[in-house]
């Protein structure tokens, strides 16, 4: 450059520089602040209604760099309120008579613009420590109504949006404000405000920047009665707002910091005091933008909102509605790592009363997107991924069940249309769920369909349960212990599963259970390892409708029961089926019904029985009903059909154990029936089949027991038997009573014969022994009917005779015991007779003296005591003997009575004594024996005798001759005792006996009496 | 020496039968009404109760055996002579016949066809 125009290029510089400090000082010499502040305030009383005072008005060069401006500082606006506010809003906003005060505001004027067109056009604002009170009075007048009325009524410009827009700045530092509406009900108060506005727009493109600063925010809102709607505390708010670019494609972000605050709706707080207390950012919002501002849409990207530290990611787009588009969004949103208890405790007060019950932690992320529009009841699709870590759940309803270590991963969609496809409907899988409790953990697997409807819920629960932590799902009475492994899958609606109908459930699965035990007050089982099969709806024939649904199918190695009191019982391989219908419907009654089957099964109680069993097969069913609580029976309605192969069964008292080799047996409460009862009991054996009914009310003692059995044998111990079935049914207690009451020994132990019992026993056994008589061919029928055993016409043989016997036998004192016999001897050998029963020889003493076949009627009847001693006071009896070709044995006695009737060659040629015919008859009373006369042919004599005799041994027989070769009639005494007898000659009585015609009253009654006798005995005879 | 062994013997015959009329009771017609009531051997705890319905019962309390428990039977009269049929509930009849002696209304004595006599009060 030449020096030349240098030069120039300077000394024009410096000209410039010298005018504008000419200008400048012009400028300030002729507008002083003294002159501008009193323009300002003249031309304030036109403009302005109210009081206002400006302070001081300077001009401006370097605050509003470039531009020029004016400076106004301590600016006041004074407008009273004509009426005294006595409103709580003036707590946050009280009333002031200053409008507005301000220390310092400055203008930047396009001074260009002014000088070319006096056009005035503000560049920059900056406002610095002011306030301003705002008031509107409940009847709408307002103290900022203080700018007088524009005379320009030119709108046309109005409403539309300037085609360029240039704004250097605004800036307002250190404003603090106050509102007060008392029409609206609104008051406001913000304190330390400062915010930077500057930007631009031109030709459909826009740039600008607001930042927004705010140390405190305080709002209330009232309704007519005064009650707070709204009432928020905001500190330290923080707003960045920056976007460049065309309307269509606008890129900006948003940053939103709130620190901290309160705020209440309804007088309902929403931000906690464990939220405040956090020491959390509030509120925090990046949102990186691209907006459409023509289509009113955005496309976020990485956007966070976060709220108490609590972020969630959004990116996707946004669409406002607009043109009839509804406001439709395509979003996805992430969170990490929320700690949910912490977040719990932000709720507010209405949410987390809803929550109480229950603490809840763990590390949840979630993740997912919302796509769909808003409007005319359509929804977006909601996507959601959630993922629980390390969750906790602990339950106040279940204290004793917390539930830990929770690991979760679900998936769902949730589609809140209304008019959602059916094909498009919310659902929830459950990916993973798993969690733990004391020494329990269980996973659950599977999908809940229509989540938002039916909830159709398909699912599969596996886990290990320690059954002692089930305590608090149980009655306090039930105990359980052992482990259990669990495999179920279930299907049902959600509802069904909540309310637990279950007979709209399916399910089925498996349940391993390991040493358990179950312990309820009366009943105590135990198992090693039993296998449950569960299904429900029960598994049921198709032929065999029911109500059941559900089934279980146990098996295992083998299950102990202990039932109070000491009842013992060991089942080998069960095999059990149970089915029953829904437990939890209180409307049905509790029933059941079981199949068992078990390999073998022992069981005991205290030191009363041991039974043990090969093969058990039980089919059956229970039904309770709650009214009948005092007997087991009418309580449980039990139905079974037994079937048991080999039982055996022992008690301290049997000397041999009872074996049953098979037994099929048929209960019902009215009626039970035994097919066939098989049974071994020390050499005897026992075939038994028949029913019994009324076992329900004979063991509630509201009824008897009646039944009629056959009952075979080939061989019976019956003296065993009667032992067994003494006292059978008796009430105890009034035995015991009994026996003190009579002073009876211990020792003493009759056979009492079953109370309130009708049954009746057709027999037909081989061979048997009862009361060492070895018996065959027996056969008849046994009755035991309330108190009374009666032998019915039993018929049998002995070694001696063809025998029939009708017994009875009652007991109704323990010692005043009752027994009649009706005893009939068909085709007899005497001394057989008398060997089997030695009692005869005392009622026919000169019956030993004859052997021979005879016929033996006896019917008798005496009270025992308590050791079977007979009461002879109760003694009564009669027999009849008949015979024929017998043969008496010679002796002493019957010499020397045949010496005193001079018999000669009355033996036969054997020398044996041969009688062709006997027919004796006798009666007993007391100790009284009374023989009633009869005859003896003695080849070619005929005696007839008679008399009577006592239990101690004194007689009184009279022998009297009635046919003899020669022309005498003797007779022969016979008294003194029987061991001992005094035998003389005596006078005849019986010699008219047998004439009819000679026959006296007294002979004519004697043998009335004898056929009286005879005839009643004979009665008897089938 | 025959007349003296006749008039012994007559003497013998005359003593025996006076003392045979003397050995035995005049029989007595039984009364019904008079019988009717309970009585009990003296010496003994043997019972009797003869019921106006001409039933009856006897019992021996020795035996433990009470008022009930005891036998049952039928009775009937004839002049001095007291029929009881016994039936015992087997079908079995024993009939016992009684020649009574004395009765009034605290004493009852019979006896039977072997001399055994019995003497009751009335309880």
């Amino acid at each position: 450059m030449k020096r030349g125009w240098k030069i120039s290029l300077i000394a024009l510089g410096s000209a410039v520089g010298l005018l504008l400090a000419a200008v400048a000082v012009l400028l300030y010499l002729v507008f002083t602040p003294s002159r501008l502040t009193s323009i300002a305030n003249r031309l304030a009383k036109d403009y302005i209604e109210c009081e206002a005072r400006f302070g001081r008005v300077s001009l401006s060069l370097f605050k509003t760099w470039p531009n020029a401006g004016l400076r106004l500082e301590d600016v006041v606006l004074v407008n009273p309120c004509p009426t005294a506010p006595g409103s709580d809003l003036f707590a946050v906003a009280p009333a002031s008579d200053t409008l507005a005060g301000v220390e310092s505001l400055a203008v930047g004027l396009d001074l260009r613009a002014f000088l070319k067109d006096g056009s005035v056009i503000v560049r920059q604002l900056c406002l610095e420590n002011g306030f301003a009170n705002l008031y509107t009075s409940a009847d709408g007048w307002s103290n900022l109504d203080v700018f007088a009325r524009s005379e320009d009524t030119d709108t046309s410009s109005s409403g539309q949006f300037p085609e360029r827009i240039d704004l250097r700045r605004i800036c307002v530092r250190n404003l603090s404000a106050r509102c007060c509406d008392l029409r609206q009900g609104l008051a406001a108060r913000a304190d330390c405000l400062g915010f930077t506005l500057c930007g631009g727009w031109e030709q459909q493109s826009a740039n600008g920047r607001l930042r927004l600063s705010l140390d405190r925010l305080r709002a209330v809102k009232t309704d007519t009665a005064g009650a707070r709607l709204l009432d928020a505390d905001l500190s330290h708010l923080a707003l960045s707002l920056r976007g460049s670019g065309p309307m269509d494609s606008l890129q900006g972000r948003l940053r939103l910091s709130l620190d901290n605050g309160a705020l209440s709706l309804s007088g309902k707080p929403y931000i906690t005091d464990p939220a405040r207390a956090s020491r959390k950012k509030l509120l925090s919002l990046n949102i990186p933008f691209r907006a459409d501002l023509q289509n009113r849409a955005a496309a976020l990207s990485q956007a966070v909102v976060s709220l108490l530290g609590y972020s969630l990611s959004l990116n996707g787009a946004l669409s406002l509605p607009h043109d009839g588009v509804p406001l439709t969004t395509d979003m996805t949103y992430a969170a990490a790592d929320w700690q949910i208890a912490e977040l719990l405790s932000f709720l507010p007060a209405d949410l987390a009363k809803a929550l109480n019950g229950f603490n809840a932690d763990g590390r949840l992320s979630l993740s997912g997107k919302v796509v769909g529009s808003v409007g005319s009841g359509r929804l977006p699709v909601v996507d959601a991924h959630i993922l629980l870590h390390r969750g906790s759940l602990d339950l106040a309803s279940l204290p004793s069940l917390p539930l830990h270590k929770i690991e979760a991963e679900v998936a769902a969609r949730l589609n809140l249309s209304a008019d959602s496809l059916p094909s498009a409907p919310s659902d929830l899988q459950v990916l993973r769920l798993s969690a733990q409790s004391g020494g329990s953990s269980l996973s659950v697997t599977g999908r809940v369909d229509d989540f938002l409807s039916a909830r159709q819920v398909n699912a599969r629960i596996r886990g290990n349960v320690a059954l002692d932590d089930l305590a608090a799902f149980l009655p306090p009475d039930l105990r359980l212990r052992g482990a259990s492994a669990v495999d179920l899958k279930v299907q049902s609606r959600l509802s069904d599963l909540t309310s637990l109908a279950l007979e709209r459930v399916k399910a089925h699965g498996t349940l391993l259970l390991d040493d358990l035990d179950v312990q309820t007050d009366s009943l105590h089982a135990s198992s090693p390892h039993l296998r449950v099969a569960l299904a429900l709806p029960a598994k049921r024939a198709a032929a065999k409708p029911s109500s059941d649904i559900l089934s279980a199918h146990i098996t295992g190695a083998n299950l102990n029961v202990e039932a109070a009191p000491n009842l013992e019982a060991e089942m080998n391989a069960p095999d059990i089926v149970v089915s029953c219908p829904n437990l939890l419907d209180k409307r049905q009654p509790l029933s059941a019904r079981i199949a068992l089957r078990c390999s073998r099964l022992s069981a005991q109680k205290d030191s009363l029985f041991s039974a043990f069993t090969d093969t058990l097969r039980l089919k059956g069913s229970v039904c309770r009903s709650p009214k009948e609580e005092d007997n087991l029976l009418r309580q449980w309605n039990p139905v079974a059909s037994i079937d048991l192969d080999r039982l055996a069964l022992s008690a301290p008292g049997m000397t041999d154990a009872v074996r049953l080799t098979s037994f099929i047996f048929d209960f019902r409460p009215e009626v039970c029936s035994i097919r066939e009862a098989d049974v071994l009991w020390g050499v005897s054996d026992y075939h038994l089949s028949g029913q019994v009914r009324g076992l329900q009310q004979w063991l509630s003692h509201t009824g008897m027991l009646t039944g009629s059995l056959d009952f075979g044998s080939h061989y019976a111990d019956i003296d065993q038997l009667m032992a067994i079935l003494s006292g059978m049914g008796a009430d105890k207690d009034t035995l015991e009573q009994q026996r003190a009451a009579d002073n009876i020994s211990p020792a003493a132990n009759p056979f009492i014969v079953p109370k309130d019992v009708d049954l009746k026993l057709n027999t037909h056994i081989d061979r048997c022994v009862a009361f060492g008589n070895d018996l065959a061919d027996l056969s008849g029928s046994v009755s035991l009917s309330d108190g009374t055993a009666v032998l019915d016409q039993m018929g049998f043989t002995c070694k001696a005779a063809r025998m029939q016997l009708t017994g009875l036998y009652r007991s109704p004192r323990i010692n005043h015991l009752f027994l009649g016999l009706d005893f009939h001897l068909l085709d007899i050998q005497i001394e057989d007779l008398l060997d089997m029963i030695p009692t005869i020889d005392t009622l026919v003493p000169m019956l030993a003296s004859f052997r021979g076949k005879g016929d033996f009627h006896l019917a008798a009847e005496c009270n025992l005591d308590a050791f079977y001693r007979p009461k002879m006071s109760t003694l009564l009896g009669a027999a009849a003997i008949t015979g024929s070709d017998l043969v008496v044995m010679d002796n002493d006695k019957l010499a020397s009575i045949a010496r005193l009737l001079q018999l000669k060659d009355w033996r036969q040629r054997d020398g044996l004594i041969g009688i062709d015919s006997l027919s004796v008859e006798a009666a007993v009373f007391r100790k009284e024996i009374e023989v009633f006369p009869f005859l003896l042919d003695l080849n070619k004599y005929r005696l007839c005798v008679g008399g009577r005799h006592t239990l101690d041994n004194a007689c009184n027989y009279h022998l009297e001759l009635l046919k003899c070769p020669l022309p005498v009639r003797l007779a022969v005494d016979v008294n003194g005792t029987l061991a001992k007898p005094n035998i003389k000659l005596g006078s005849v009585k019986y010699a008219e006996l047998y004439k009819p015609e000679k026959r006296d009253a007294l002979q004519t009654r004697t043998l009335a009496i004898k056929q009286m006798v005879r005839e009643a005995l004979e009665a008897n005879v089938r | 020496m025959k007349t003296k062994g006749l008039i012994r013997l007559l003497l013998v015959a005359a003593v025996f039968f006076i003392m045979a009329g003397c050995a035995k009771e005049p029989a007595t017609d039984v009364d019904e009404d008079l019988l009717a009531g309970r009585w009990k051997q003296v010496g003994t705890e043997e019972c009797w109760r003869f019921d106006s319905s001409h039933e009856g019962e006897t019992w021996d309390l020795s035996d433990d055996v009470q008022e009930g428990e005891g036998i049952k039977f039928t009775w009937t009269v004839a002049g001095a002579e007291l029929t009881c049929v016994m039936r015992g509930q087997m079908g079995q009849v024993v009939p016992k016949v009684y020649t009574v002696t004395t009765l009034n209304a605290a004493l009852l004595v019979w006896n039977d066809d072997y001399g055994n006599v019995k003497t009751f009060n009335r309880i």
